[in-house]
């Protein structure tokens, strides 16, 4: 019973928390690519070559270009990060013109390479960019291919990455209040708001999700701007997703009520306002964030389906929805199957959250052997 | 029964030989049995007794190989023989999932648990699961079977078998489910029942039928029984044998008269004198064990009890593991002292009397009681000049007809469907520097009770009038939210569940100085609180320098301690200890109880002791109030309650408690209470013990509700006929006049005396 | 029991209620109605807006009616008439345009069901009673992948390698030699052959929360000590798992009806509209995109109404199954 580790003896819920967090692997694997995914959203300007507007006509539909390091070209070995060009053919019959990378052609890329300048953050000026093509005025590169529009698929995704990982958070953030304050009345007091509060949450429950998110974002003006647009999209979303933590929020609550421990701090004198936010909303915060941090994916992937379906962000507005709308089109999608790679993304920051959360859920009571 | 413990050696049915099951977890190999060695015979009973975390459930498991991953059976051999025809098959050798282990189970060896109404799934009818088990032993159709399943119902005393085929595990009171669970493990006649701590979920009257019934049962069918206990005073009532565990193995092995006249090692001799019995001189001080049960994990060098042994020779006991030595024919032990080479060094020796010598009219406690080794002496305690009742002093505390009355609420409008009065009118007077307890059944309202007097709930009716020392009395249930403050500090609760009652993620700092930073009476100011809390934990025993520890770096006990010390900090004058030491094991409740009274005694402190434990009741309490279902029934002084109870409820109360002296088994003389519990929220008209009183009349019994009367010495009865009912005459042939003891009255002299 | 039912039921009709109430409010949410639509549809296209025709249509359709009383008649259409209103894009009744489309939303929700049901039950009891076993890592990993990737793009995955692999087109549910043929053997399996890819894409999420929830609950109830006192009474490994523990593992199965339609309905509107499909879902996107009112509203109503009825049969075969939940109910 009593741990044999006396670095346990003091050591606060957190920590206790964070010792077992970080025994699931996946778990913690998890949260390294997350932490990298919001560290390229939040220097996206930096991180990606070019910019949203930034668009080649020319190169419309052009295929991934593969970063290499060692050129094996027959002139010899030579050292350096480079992608091959491309050659462009036109079809004789339908004028239409189709790209392929050509491995004759070198095109020299760089990091910190000189670019469009930007304001990172609004405040620092400069031109430099993570990686991109060494001569700014040579042919641009295309890692993860170009759009139909001559777009480059890599600086938007990176760029979309903000949308849509903010998307989630801000959103949860709005249910989370929401969630916590109802699903805190619904517990705490009990009696016929409770009941009230349960039948809403029912009701809630009951109504099949992207219906009533398609209705709701239907209503949307389409005359809005993206940030108005933006806002009311996540509080669309978190319309639905408070009643599963006020669903959590309460059962805890009401099992807290009886536990002895909080009986005995109320014999100590304390009053009710410390008592909920000093003793029993800390003994669930930790599964108030493992519950959050799932509900966040489904967040990402309804925005992703509501964009996807023309009825979330519209462009200009970039999110991995909105990029993904332009593989709609199983024409397109033949000719440049690069095009789904937004929804590798999705894949990818979903599977983390659910990891992370899953570890998150896991570790959440340190007191349960 | 006990003629045949002298008869010779009967024929071992299974004999366990070095049996080692260990766990392989992730932080090493836990040996949870590590190396028994036991023999059951046939048509006997052995008590397997130990503190939690010996390794005897899992001894039990391994024998019918139902130890599941991580865990398996290392070595050893379980030999199992059911008749002389057969050959003896090693069960360890078997595969835990194969055909042939299978028709051990059940068939051969039927096994109950402790948990009766989680043993039974609740998705299939009892009468189901019956039948499945004979069908899967026997080749009767289904309706034979179903036959023999009423059938089977019927002979574990299950009442409207028929009725009760149909009903669902959660259906059924814990007691019931227990029975149904018995009819299930004996319905193939198994040569052999391994019966899990099949009482320990139960309360004390279901537990005193639960253990008629299987004696019953032994003696129809001739099986043999492995029970396994921490409860002394259980082991005394049902074994012919004893096997102590300490840390996964067998410490002594002896017939139980042996065992409890002259333990041969310091573990079991100190289990039983840690033990409180029912005719314990009041206040004495309790031998308890030092420290506690360590975790299998890291298991002491040498000797696994070394570390709380009085009698631990260091250099010896501390290195080497002892060997087992043959004391008697029947009788083993493994300790050093009973080395060649420590025989002239045993400290023990002297009290080792054998039984034959025990004068069989001894008045006084078969035990020997020693204080031997630990320094202490008994204290008398200066608490009993204070407790001695002083008529003089008024009420610390005044309950007067208070009601606590629940509402259940129903369906979608949320009507009160019914209520459940948990209290139903009390009356009780709290004496300042007593010792008050209050006993009863689960679900009797004493919680509810103790609840409501420190309002961590809301009383329905009543009044609770507090008075300190030269004020006046204040009527706490109309004070409201800060009015209360100032009596929160002065009255304090003790919860039961060690773990339960200390928030985890708070240092003990923050949780025992919340009340000194909240409550008027304690210090304001921040900096003296860590000097309170410091001294505070001196008090109850433990050190300091733990104020920045969190709670999950103490055990049962020692969070019990923290308790104590969060209850007392604010210098209270009434403490409620609710079932406070209920959750502990034997060896740790004598230490809080021990402690429980000093303080008593340091800080002037009143008790209400709440407590389904009787014999912990007589030993601490200088008075005890009997609640039955909301209602204070009989309330008398201690001994006068314990000697010459006047309610039948508390007659069979005291008649169910097994009394840790096996000689004393119980016979003709005990009462059963027939049925359960009734419905609180649907009570009995009149007096609400009428539906289970043996001694039921026709007068007013189901009609008046009968009121606590005080009669003589301040005993008070709530019983129609407690004038002219002769309780004594369970005693069997009393001179008038005499007033007849606890033992009289509980028990029929056996053979012995 | 019929208590129980009758409770259960007497629950809906608030439920059905607000339902109703929150879809009409949400079709009448956007600014300006179908109308004005017209109105601005038709001066892109040049042709002035005749105001006398929009009036008459108006009229007709009672949109100058106060929101409250266009609310009660659709509704008493609903009620006395089965008339769900007129469809102004399709200027057919909305209820001839959800029988064309209602069938197969239904039918293609059960087949999911079914699959989802057919794939995730030997999956999830294997996990369980082989924990941390090879097969179990797989399983769960699929799992995740499975609740991770959005429908719409598994739905675009599998046209595309389908294409790719097979050749030929998998949108819609028929090939056009059979689009209108009467039915017939070929017809079926054509009609299978195309519907395998929106049953899998619809399932994989359910199928993989399945899969986590049943292996969970199993394994919860596999420690339980009835499933030891099970063993210790003789019974054989499988017999006990089915009997006992599986018993009690199967109610959020059954539960599972209630969340999964919801889920599957949800699904299908975008599932529907990758692939083409005649169900219910892209019609009322268009529906919403255009503002056509009264066949957005009943879509929304229906469909949501067909979920609280899902939901109830969930309720009332688990209070079938689980004699703790019938007993509760007496």
């Amino acid at each position: 019973m009593t741990q044999p580790h006396p670095a346990r003896h003091s050591a606060s819920q957190w920590r206790l928390v964070w010792w077992r967090f970080r025994r699931h692997r996946l778990a913690m694997a998890g949260a390294v690519v997350l932490a990298v995914a919001y560290l390229v959203a939040l220097f996206a300007e930096f991180v990606a070559p070019y910019s949203t507007e930034y668009q080649q006509v020319g190169y419309g539909g052009a295929p991934p270009q593969v970063l290499k390091v060692v050129d094996t070209s027959p002139d010899g070995w030579d050292w350096g990060l480079y992608v091959n060009g491309y050659t462009d053919h036109v079809d004789q019959e339908t004028l239409e013109i189709t790209y392929e990378v050509d491995h004759e052609q070198r095109v020299p890329v760089r990091f910190f390479a000189e670019g469009e300048s930007y304001k990172l953050f609004g405040l620092f000026e400069t031109d430099r960019h993570l990686i991109g093509p060494a001569d700014p005025e040579g042919p641009p590169v295309f890692f993860l291919g170009a759009t139909a529009n001559g777009y480059d698929l890599f600086s938007r995704i990176v760029h979309g990455a903000r949308v849509s990982l903010t998307i989630g958070l801000v959103g949860v953030a709005a249910s989370f209040v929401i969630g916590v304050v109802l699903g805190g009345i619904s517990g705490y007091v009990g009696g016929w708001v409770d009941t009230v509060i349960q039948r809403l949450i029912e009701f809630f429950m009951s109504i099949p999700t992207l219906p009533l998110w398609l209705g709701l974002a239907a209503a949307v003006p389409t005359d809005w701007g993206p940030m108005q647009r933006y806002f009311t999209i996540t509080v669309i979303l978190s319309a639905i997703a408070w009643t599963d933590l006020a669903r959590v929020v309460r059962g805890r609550f009401m099992a807290l009520r009886e536990e002895d421990f909080v009986t005995a701090t109320a014999l100590d004198g304390v009053g009710p306002p410390r008592l909920i936010f000093g003793h029993m909303l800390p003994s669930f915060t930790s599964h108030l964030i493992a519950s959050t941090t799932l509900a966040i994916p489904a967040m990402i992937l309804a925005e992703t389906a509501l964009s996807f379906l023309g009825l979330g962000l519209r462009a200009p507005a970039v999110s991995w929805g909105t990029l993904l709308e332009e593989a709609q089109n199983f024409a397109t999608l033949q000719a440049a199957p690069w095009l789904l790679l937004p929804g590798a993304a999705v894949v990818v920051v979903v599977l983390s959250f659910n990891f992370v959360g899953d570890g998150l859920r896991d570790a959440a009571d340190p007191y349960k052997s | 029964m006990s003629e045949d413990l002298m008869s010779p050696k009967t024929r071992a049915l299974l004999t366990i030989e070095d049996l080692r099951t260990y766990f392989h977890t992730g932080d090493g190999v836990v040996k949870a049995v590590d190396g028994v060695d036991l023999e059951v015979s046939a048509g006997k009973t052995l008590c397997v007794v130990g503190e939690s975390g010996c390794g005897k459930s899992m001894m039990a498991r391994s024998v019918l190989g139902l130890i599941e991953p991580p865990g398996r059976v290392e070595s050893g051999a379980i030999w199992w023989q059911p008749d002389l025809e057969r050959e003896h098959v090693d069960l360890a050798a078997l595969d835990p999932r194969g055909e042939r282990l299978r028709r051990v189970r059940g068939a051969e060896i039927g096994m109950v648990f402790q948990e009766p109404i989680a043993a039974l799934s609740p998705m299939y009818t009892i009468g189901a699961q019956l039948v499945e088990t004979i069908r899967l032993h026997s080749d009767l159709t289904a309706d034979e079977a179903k036959d023999r399943a009423i059938a089977e119902l019927a002979r574990v005393g299950i009442p409207q078998p028929h009725k009760r085929f149909d009903a669902y595990s959660f259906q059924l009171s814990g007691g019931m489910c227990q029975r149904v669970m018995i009819a299930i493990a004996l319905c193939c006649d198994p040569a052999l029942l391994i019966a899990d701590e099949p009482t320990t979920a139960l309360d004390v009257t279901t537990q005193a039928r639960i253990l008629d019934l299987l004696g019953e049962l032994q003696e129809q069918t001739g099986m043999a029984i492995m029970f396994i206990t921490h409860d002394m005073g259980v082991v005394a009532q049902v074994a012919d044998e004893v096997a102590v565990m300490y840390l996964g193995t067998v410490v002594e092995r002896a017939r139980v008269d042996d065992i409890f006249a002259s333990p041969a090692h310091p573990y079991t001799e100190a289990l039983l004198e840690s033990i409180p019995s029912l005719d314990d001189r009041r206040k004495s001080r309790l031998t308890a064990i030092a420290g506690m049960v360590p975790h299998p994990g890291d298991r002491p060098e040498g000797c696994g009890f070394h570390t709380r042994c009085r009698a631990a020779m260091p250099g010896l006991c501390d290195v080497e593991t002892p060997d087992r030595h043959q004391l008697e024919p029947d009788r083993l032990a493994v300790c050093h002292l009973y080395a060649p080479a420590a025989t002239d060094r045993d400290p023990l020796a002297t009290e080792h009397e054998p039984v034959e010598t025990v004068p069989p009219e001894r008045p006084g406690p078969v035990v020997p009681r020693t204080t031997a080794g630990s320094g202490d002496t008994d204290v008398p305690g200066p608490a009993e000049e204070i407790s001695a009742v002083d008529g003089a002093v008024g009420p610390l505390l005044t309950v007067s007809d208070l009601r606590v009355h629940f509402r259940v609420k129903h369906g979608l409008l949320r009507r009160t469907a019914w209520e459940v009065k948990a209290v139903a009118g009390v009356d009780l007077e709290i004496r300042p520097g007593e010792t008050l307890g209050l006993v009863g059944e689960s679900g009797c309202g004493k919680s509810t009770l103790g609840r409501a007097i420190v309002r961590a709930l809301e009383p329905t009716a009543g009044a609770i009038w507090y008075r300190d020392s030269g004020s006046e009395p204040v009527d706490l249930s109309t004070l409201r939210g800060r009015q209360l403050l100032p009596y929160q500090g002065k009255i304090r609760m003790i919860f039961q569940d060690p773990f339960g009652s200390l928030n985890p993620r708070k240092t003990l700092l923050q949780i025992i100085g919340e009340p000194l930073r909240r409550l008027p009476n304690g210090v304001r100011s921040d900096s003296s609180v860590p000097d309170r809390v410091a001294e505070m934990l001196r008090t109850v025993g433990l050190r300091p320098e733990y104020m920045s520890r969190y709670p999950h770096a103490f055990s049962g006990g020692e969070r019990q301690r923290i308790n104590i010390a969060r209850a007392l900090i604010t210098q209270p004058r009434l403490v409620i200890a609710d079932e406070a030491v209920s959750a502990l094991d034997v060896s740790i409740r004598a230490q809080i109880l021990n402690l429980l009274s000093e303080l008593q005694a340091d800080m002037d402190l009143t008790y209400l002791f709440i407590s389904h434990d009787l014999s912990v009741v007589r030993h601490v309490c200088d008075r005890v109030a009997v609640m039955h279902l909301g209602n204070i029934v009989e309330q008398a002084e201690t001994d006068r309650l314990f000697d010459a109870p006047r309610h039948p409820y508390t007659t069979a109360l005291l008649s169910a408690v097994p009394v840790p002296d096996p000689r004393r088994r119980g016979g003709e003389g005990r009462i059963r209470l027939d049925g359960e519990l009734p419905d609180p929220s649907d009570p009995p008209s009149g007096c609400v013990f009428h539906t289970r009183c043996p001694y039921l009349r026709e007068e007013r019994c189901t009609s008046d509700v009968p009121v606590l009367v005080s009669g003589p010495d301040d005993h008070r009865v709530a019983c129609h006929h407690a004038g002219d009912l002769d309780l004594t005459r369970l005693s069997g042939e009393e001179s008038p006049g005499r007033i007849a003891t606890a033992r009289d009255i509980r028990l029929v002299p056996s053979k012995e005396m | 029991m019929w208590r129980y039912v009758l409770r259960r039921i007497a629950y809906m009709v608030p439920t059905v209620f607000a339902i109703s109430v929150v879809s009409f409010v949400i079709i009448q949410l956007p600014p300006g109605d179908y109308l004005t639509q017209l109105a601005s549809r038709l001066r892109e296209r040049g042709e002035p807006a005749d105001q006398a025709y929009l009036d008459a249509l108006s009229a007709r359709y009672g949109l100058d009616e106060p929101v409250p009383v266009q609310y009660l008649t659709w509704m008493k259409g609903i009620l006395f008439h089965g008339d769900f209103g007129m469809s102004f894009e399709w200027n057919q009744p909305v209820s001839a345009l959800l029988a064309d489309t209602l069938p197969f939303t239904i039918a293609l929700t059960l087949g999911t069901l079914l699959f989802t049901w057919i794939v995730a039950f030997p999956i999830g009891i294997y996990s369980a009673v082989r924990p941390y076993s090879p097969g179990d890592y797989l399983a769960t990993t699929i799992g995740f992948i499975g609740l991770a990737i959005p429908n719409f793009l598994l739905a675009l995955v599998l046209v595309y390698l389908s294409r790719l692999w097979f050749g030929g087109s998998f949108v819609g549910v028929f090939s056009s030699e059979y689009a209108h043929a009467p039915w017939s053997v070929g017809r079926f399996i054509d009609l299978l052959s195309h519907l395998w890819i929106p049953v899998i894409v619809l399932g994989t999420a359910g199928t993989a929360g399945l899969i986590r929830i049943l292996r969970a609950n199993l394994l919860d109830e596999l420690r339980r000590p009835y499933v030891v006192a099970g063993r210790a009474r003789g019974m054989g490994e499988r017999r006990l798992l089915i009997r006992y523990p599986l018993r009690v593992a199967l109610n959020p199965f059954v539960s599972t009806i209630g969340w999964v339609l919801p889920m599957l309905v949800s699904g299908e509107v975008v599932v529907g509209t990758v692939l083409a499909l005649p169900t219910t879902g892209p019609l009322m996107l268009g529906a919403l995109r255009s503002q056509d009112m009264y066949l957005a509203g009943s879509i929304i109503l229906v469909v949501s109404v067909l979920t609280v009825i899902g939901t109830l049969l969930s309720d009332l075969v688990l209070a079938w199954l689980d004699p703790r939940v019938r007993h509760q109910y007496r």
